[in-house]
C-alpha cells in the first residue's frame, strides 16, 4: 500500500519523480551535498576528489567485469584472488627481466584464462557461479602464495610503476583506465549484438537459447571479460604498491559486487548498467573518504556500506514492484 | 520455468546417485591418505582433524539448514567474531552470563536476517553479504578493534579437553549433527524446510507460512554460528574481532561437496559431515606429506568443482 502512495505522492512534480526514479542518483547527490558540508568544502577540493578516485579505480575496474557476470545472473567470487595472482605474476616476471610488456601480456592472459576456467566449469559442468567462482578463487589464491611462498616481491621497474603513480594532464593513469573501462563496458552493453545478448541471456536463458543465442559463448566472454577486468585492476594495484602482493583482500570482492548492486543491477539478472555500478563504486568511495575526513572511527565503514546495500536495494525494488 | 525444469532434474540426479557415492569416496579417501602416510591412521593425528574442522563442523550445520531452505548466509564468519568479542567481554564478569548473552547477540542476528530477507524480499546473497560487514564493523567497534583478553582459562580448556582419549568437540560435534539431522527429518518445521526449498509456491499452497519457515532458518543459522563462535572463543582463547574471516565459504564448502543442492530442497547434514572431513583429510594428508601449505586451496578448489561437475553431470 505504501509503495504506490509514495510513487504517487512523488509523481506529482518532475523533479522528485526524477529523483523517485533513479534513487542511486538521489543517494549519490544527497552523499555529495552531505559530505561537502560535513567537511566544510575540503571534500570538493580537486585534491580530494583526485585521492579518492585513485583509491577506487581498481575497484571500479573490478566492478565493470562484475556488472556483465551478474547481469548474466551470475556473480565472480575470483576477482580478488584474480587481483592477487596477477600482481605476483606481473611482478615475478617484471623482476626476473621480462620489461613490462611481455608481464602485462601475460597478466591479462592469466586474467581472461582465469575468467574461461570459470566460464567452463559454469556453462560445461552446469556448476552453479557462486561454487564454480569460489572454487577458481581457491586455485588462484594458492597459486598466488605458491610463486613465491606467500612472500611479497619487491623492486620493480621504474617504468612499471607508471600505471599506479603516473598522470597524463594532471589525471591519475588509473583513474584514466578507469574511466576508459567504464566507457568500454557501456559501449559494449548498449552499443553492440553482444550486450543484448547479455540483456537477453540474463533475463530469460530458455527464450535466449530458443531465439538461437549461443548462451555458452555469451557466458564464457561474460567470466573472460570480468577476469580481464580483475587482472588490469591487479596490475593498477601492483603498480600503486610498487610490489608484487600474494595477499586476497576479500574486502576487494565485496566491494566490487557491492559497486554493482548499489548500482542497481538486480542480481536476478538481466536488467542494470555499468552507468549505475560507476554510481555505486562512487557511493563507496564517498563515503569512505568523508569517513576519513570526519576521522570516524574506520571500522564502521564494511556496516555502512552494508547498510547503504539494503537500503538502495530496497527501494530499487519497492519502485520495480509498484510499477 | 527452464531454470526450474533444469533443478527438478538435477534434484532427480542428486538423490539417485550421491546416496551411496559419497559414503564410498569417503572409504577411498581414508584408505589413501592410510596407504600414503604411516602417521594418518593415529589417535594423535585424528585428534587433530577432528580439532582443527570444530568450527567449520559445527557452522556447516547451520549452513546446510539454510542452504536446503534455497538460501544463503554469507554472515556466519562475522557472527562468530562478534560472538567471540562479546564472549570475552562479558566472561570476566560472569562466564554464565557471557555464554548465554553471545548465544542471545547470535539468535538475534540471525532473526534480523530473516526478518530482513522476507521484509524486503533481496536475494540473500546480497542480504547477508551486507550483513556480514555490519556485525563484522560492530564486533570491531565493541573491540575497538583490539583483541579482547578475558576468556577465563577453563573455558579456553575447554577446546583442547579429552574424555577418553576422544577430543570433547567430538562429541559435541556429533550431537550437534545428530540434533541437526533430527531436526531436518522429524520436525514439522524440519520438513517445511525442505518444501520451502524445493519450491518455495507449493509449499505456500499448501499451507505452510514460508516467510515464518525463513525466518525460523536463519534463527537456527545464528544460533549455531554463536556455538561455534564459543567453540572458536575457547579454542583461540581470545575475543578476535577480525578473526573468523571467510568461515562462511569453508562451511559451504563442507556442504556443497557433501552433495547440498544450491538451488534448495536436497541436502543431507550427514552428508555435509562426510564432507567436511574429506575436505579435513586431504588438507592433513598434505600436511603430513610435507607439500607446501599454498596447495591446499588448490586441492580443495580442484576438489569442489569435481565434487559438484561430477554429481550434477551424472545422468
Amino acid at each position: 500500500m505504501n509503495k504506490t502512495s509514495d510513487v504517487q505522492k512523488a509523481s506529482r512534480s518532475p523533479i522528485p519523480k526524477f529523483l523517485a526514479e533513479n534513487s542511486r542518483l538521489t543517494v549519490f547527490l544527497i552523499l555529495l551535498i552531505v559530505s561537502t558540508v560535513l567537511s566544510k568544502g575540503i571534500f570538493l577540493s580537486p585534491a580530494n576528489i583526485h585521492n579518492m578516485l585513485r583509491q577506487y579505480a581498481g575497484i571500479g575496474i573490478m566492478a565493470v567485469g562484475q556488472t556483465v557476470v551478474i547481469l548474466l545472473a551470475g556473480v565472480d567470487l575470483a576477482q580478488g584472488s584474480m587481483i592477487a595472482l596477477v600482481s605476483m605474476v606481473v611482478a615475478y616476471l617484471n623482476v626476473n627481466g621480462y620489461g613490462i610488456v611481455l608481464p602485462l601480456i601475460v597478466g591479462l592472459l592469466v586474467g581472461a584464462l582465469g575468467g574461461l576456467t570459470s566460464g567452463m566449469i559454469i556453462t560445461k559442468g552446469k556448476v552453479p557461479p557462486f561454487i564454480a567462482t569460489l572454487a577458481v578463487a581457491n586455485i588462484c589464491k594458492g597459486l598466488a602464495t605458491l610463486i613465491t611462498q606467500s612472500r611479497p616481491i619487491y623492486g620493480l621497474s621504474k617504468e612499471l610503476l607508471v600505471f599506479g603513480r603516473g598522470t597524463i594532464g594532471g589525471i591519475g593513469i588509473q583513474v584514466l583506465v578507469w574511466v576508459n573501462v567504464a566507457l568500454l563496458g557501456i559501449f559494449i552493453l548498449t552499443r553492440t549484438v553482444y550486450g543484448r545478448e547479455v540483456y537477453a541471456v540474463g533475463g530469460n536463458e530458455r527464450t535466449a537459447h530458443l531465439s538461437g543465442i549461443n548462451v555458452q559463448r555469451i557466458k564464457l566472454i561474460g567470466y573472460a571479460f570480468s577476469g580481464i577486468c580483475a587482472a588490469l585492476a591487479g596490475i593498477m594495484i601492483t603498480s600503486k604498491m610498487d610490489m608484487g602482493g600474494p595477499y586476497v583482500n576479500l574486502n576487494d570482492n565485496v566491494q566490487s559486487i557491492a559497486s554493482v548492486v548499489i548500482g542497481g543491477t538486480s542480481f536476478a539478472g538481466g536488467r542494470g548498467s555499468v552507468t549505475g555500478t560507476v554510481l555505486g563504486t562512487l557511493i563507496i568511495a564517498m563515503i569512505n573518504n568523508l569517513m576519513n575526513l570526519m576521522l570516524i572511527n574506520p571500522y564502521i565503514q564494511q556496516g555502512i556500506i552494508g547498510i547503504i546495500i539494503i537500503t538502495t536495494v530496497t527501494l530499487n525494488q519497492r519502485r520495480t514492484v509498484s510499477k | 520455468m527452464f531454470k526450474e525444469q533444469a533443478q527438478m532434474k538435477d534434484k532427480v540426479r542428486f538423490s539417485s546417485s550421491s546416496s551411496m557415492l559419497l559414503p564410498l569416496v569417503f572409504i577411498i579417501v581414508v584408505i589413501a591418505c592410510a596407504a600414503v602416510s604411516p602417521m594418518f591412521f593415529t589417535a594423535e593425528n585424528f585428534r587433530n582433524i577432528i580439532v582443527g574442522s570444530a568450527t567449520f563442523g559445527i557452522l556447516a550445520c547451520g549452513m546446510t539448514v539454510v542452504l536446503v531452505s534455497g538460501e544463503i548466509d554469507l554472515s556466519v564468519g562475522s557472527q562468530i567474531a562478534l560472538t567471540s568479542v562479546v564472549m570475552a567481554t562479558l566472561a570476566p564478569k560472569s562466564l554464565t552470563l557471557a555464554i548465554i548473552g553471545s548465544l542471545f547477540v547470535s539468535l538475534c542476528i540471525g532473526l534480523i536476517n530473516g526478518i530482513l530477507l522476507t521484509k524486503t524480499k533481496m536475494p540473500s546473497f546480497v542480504l547477508t553479504l551486507s550483513t556480514m560487514g555490519i556485525v563484522r564493523s560492530l564486533a570491531l567497534v565493541i573491540a575497538n578493534g583490539q583483541p579482547v583478553y578475558g576468556v577465563p582459562r577453563s573455558f579456553a580448556n575447554l577446546s583442547n579437553a579429552v574424555v577418553g582419549n576422544v577430543p570433547l568437540v567430538a562429541y559435541a560435534m556429533i550431537v550437534m549433527y545428530l540434533l541437526t539431522w533430527f531436526f531436518l527429518k522429524y520436525t514439522t518445521l524440519g520438513r517445511s524446510i525442505y518444501a520451502v526449498g524445493s519450491n518455495s509456491e507449493s509449499a505456500r499452497l499448501s499451507g505452510i507460512n514460508v516467510n515464518r519457515v525463513k525466518i525460523a532458518t536463519y534463527a537456527i543459522s545464528g544460533f549455531v554460528a554463536g556455538l561455534a563462535g564459543l567453540f572458536y572463543t575457547s579454542y583461540v582463547t581470545l575475543g578476535l574481532p577480525d578473526g573468523a574471516v571467510d568461515y562462511e565459504t569453508q562451511a559451504i564448502t563442507a556442504a556443497i561437496i557433501g552433495g547440498t543442492s544450491f538451488f534448495g530442497g536436497e541436502g543431507k547434514v550427514f552428508n555435509t559431515f562426510l564432507g567436511l572431513f574429506i575436505v579435513g583429510m586431504v588438507k592433513n594428508i598434505l600436511n603430513l606429506m610435507g607439500v607446501s601449505p599454498f596447495v591446499q586451496p588448490i586441492a580443495i578448489g580442484v576438489l569442489i568443482i569435481i565434487a559438484v561437475g561430477v554429481r550434477t553431470r551424472k545422468s
